[in-house]
């Protein structure tokens, strides 16, 4: 990549700090080991991770599903009383007035 | 990853996306050295790497669905370090310019011989040092800057590697990388003026 000419102390500094880095890796051990209990840990934080993806995954379908029985049964109460009220409508009422007493 | 061979095989994979303890172990073991190389290239500081090779396992394990090839599993397993370090990278702003009299005397030491061209005496140049003045000369940057500088000129990534590894553009890593140069030329400049006046 070409790099812009006012660029030439990061050149410098970058250089040098590669070759410095390249001087201490090679003078520390080339594989490194996880440290003691890294391995249990992290078993131990990966599976609680799933695990919470798994209730996530859960309450949301638990969720969705509690708001469509909701949803049908609202629409299903609305068409009920829609009929009631028509049933009702239809039909005259036949009114009763109580007789007076005889005086 | 050079020194290794690809050790993860599909039967491997197959265990941990089961949860296989004993094939997770074996795979926190191969792939530590590489995760832990690239943590360390990216943030330093002793109890971070870590937490955050920490944090890159337990991300590799929980979403290994997510990987369905082509590239090698050891590939994939390099792009969520560099995405966990990146995010890291995002919590931590930019910061103000670290001045040359605000460095530890032997980060002041190797930038001045570094500014002067003096190749002896190179001191001693331990990780924990040259980790500690890479994060103050970087710490004007922002998180894409940070990561583009790190991975093009001190990993010698090019640019296509570079927007490989992070799915980002090849202008916008060049853009990125044009930018931080830009700022890091200031603060350098600045730095080379007090180290100078220091020497004289």
């Amino acid at each position: 990549m070409p790099h812009n000419p006012t660029d030439h102390l990061w050149n410098k500094v970058a250089s040098a700090l590669r070759v410095a880095r390249a001087t201490v890796e090679n003078s520390v051990e080339r594989t490194p080991e996880p440290p003691f209990g890294f391995q249990t840990r992290v078993i131990a934080l990966a599976r609680e991770a799933r695990r919470e993806k798994a209730l996530a995954l859960w309450r949301r379908w638990t969720l969705r599903t509690a708001c469509f029985s909701v949803v049908v049964f609202g629409m299903a109460l609305f068409q009920s009383l829609r009929s009631q009220t028509q049933d009702d409508l239809m039909q005259v009422p036949v009114l009763e007035f109580p007789q007076p007493p005889a005086p | 990853m050079s020194d290794r061979e690809y050790f993860v095989t599909a039967e491997m994979l197959e265990l941990a996306r089961q949860g296989d303890e004993r094939v997770w172990r074996a795979l926190v073991d191969g792939l530590y050295p590489n995760v832990i190389s690239i943590v360390r290239s990216h943030l330093p500081g002793g109890a971070d790497e870590e937490d955050l090779a920490q944090d890159v396992f337990v991300k590799v394990f929980s979403k290994i669905e997510h990987y369905t090839g082509p590239q090698p599993f050891e590939h994939w397993v390099s792009r969520v370090a560099l995405n966990t370090c990146y995010d890291r990278l995002r919590q931590k702003r930019a910061s103000r310019v670290v001045s040359f009299s605000e460095l530890g005397i032997d980060e002041a030491s190797f930038l001045a011989r570094t500014f002067a061209d003096d190749p002896s005496e190179p001191g001693e140049a331990t990780r924990e040092m040259t980790g500690e003045l890479l994060a103050k000369l970087l710490a004007p940057l922002n998180a894409n800057e940070q990561l583009v500088i790190r991975l093009i000129d001190l990993e010698e990534k090019s640019a296509t590697e570079v927007a490989d590894m992070t799915g980002w553009g090849g202008s916008k890593v060049r853009v990125t990388a044009m930018r931080a140069r830009r700022k890091l030329a200031r603060v350098l400049e600045r730095m080379e003026r007090d180290a100078s006046k220091r020497t004289n």
